[in-house]
């Protein structure tokens, strides 16, 4: 854009606006808002709408409004040119946090190393200021959202390897709430695990017994026509299928014990999780995290 | 300006992963970018002066 603002309102609605000076610089910036949207539903809705491009284009935008407004309204002599190509630096370096690539993209792409400085003043703050505000780039930013990155913090990018569906168990017997205690006697003499989940018809997790509550009473055959259900009690708490495995750690700790039911949203019975098979699949994965260094 | 960048992105990303169906995606997606090229048109004018006899 070489200060011909007229080609901006060609076949808009707005074309007889096109010589007015205060609606230049509003027409401006809503192009400049309006392209950030454009791009993130384009984007978000599955489409390709870039980054990189459209963050040089916000740049370029930011930069020439800020120029328009200082020649028009305080009368300064502001070359739009170079405006444009040091607000193209600082909104790239902001949204990449890369500042050294804008200021040297910028610096190639106008063909010379006169806007050096400008350009890396304004790369730097903005930076800078981004870096306060929000410490992650464009890219990272989803990653960290949904846990996925992976940094220096090796602790963490362990716990990114480890999937709740690969380490719950299914091999426990599930009893129904019907049964007896003199049922369940016969179960446990094939049953590996000292944990039974209870579930209803439809599947649906009612609570736990546990073999320590059975003991006193399993070798008292007076006591086998007891229904199972006297023994049953609430597991302490409950993990979702697609829990990440970082926030059930601190789960563990709170309900102080060491296995835990996996249920869906409905409440579906799926299997267990136990602190000890994730502690060890951990062991692993950070040994791997650290090798791969 | 860097930071509405990055935070209407993500707002706007949030907003369509809150949608569960894709055709819904599309539908919405599709509404609001045809109302901004309708009202923000590409400048055509070298194209447009090529195809004038």
């Amino acid at each position: 854009m070489m200060g011909d603002t007229d080609s901006l309102f060609n076949h808009t609605l707005f074309h007889s606006l096109s010589s007015t000076d205060w609606f230049l610089i509003v027409y401006l910036i809503a192009i400049m808002l309006f392209k950030v949207i454009a791009m993130a539903t384009t984007n978000a809705a599955g489409g390709v709408g870039g980054t990189f491009a459209p963050s040089l284009f916000v740049g370029a935008f930011a930069g020439a409004t800020l120029a328009v407004i200082c020649q028009t309204v305080f009368g300064w002599d502001a070359s739009i040119t170079s405006f444009t190509l040091a607000g193209m630096a600082g909104v790239m370096s902001g949204v990449m946090k890369a500042p050294l690539t804008a200021i040297f993209l910028i610096a190639e792409l106008s063909n010379g190393y006169g806007l050096f400085i400008p350009l890396m003043i304004v790369s730097c703050i903005s930076f800078a200021v981004n870096y306060g505000l929000d410490r992650d780039s464009i890219y990272t930013k989803q990653l960290r959202m949904r846990g996925e990155l992976l940094t220096h913090d090796k602790d963490s990018s362990a716990f990114v390897f480890l999937r709740l569906d690969q380490l719950m168990e299914t091999d426990f017997i599930r009893i129904r709430e019907s049964l007896t205690l003199g049922d369940i006697v016969n179960i446990i003499s094939s049953a590996r695990r000292n944990i039974f989940p209870v579930v209803d018809n439809y599947g649906n997790l009612l609570g736990i017994v546990q073999l320590d509550d059975l003991r006193r009473d399993m070798f008292d055959r007076d006591k086998w026509g007891t229904p199972i259900m006297h023994y049953m009690i609430q597991p302490p708490d409950k993990i979702l299928e697609h829990e990440m495995i970082q926030s059930i750690m601190p789960r563990f700790e709170q309900a102080n014990t060491w296995m835990l039911p996996v249920v869906d949203k409905q409440n579906h019975y799926l299997g267990f999780i136990s602190k000890s098979r994730i502690l060890n699949a951990y062991r692993e994965a950070l040994v791997n995290v650290s090798q791969a260094d | 300006m860097a930071f509405y960048f990055t935070s209407v992105n993500s707002k706007v990303g949030g907003f369509y992963n809150s949608i569960q169906q894709q055709w819904r995606k599309w539908l919405y997606a599709g509404i609001s970018l045809g109302v901004l090229i309708f009202i923000f048109p590409p400048s055509m004018a070298r194209v447009t002066t090529a195809l004038e006899p």
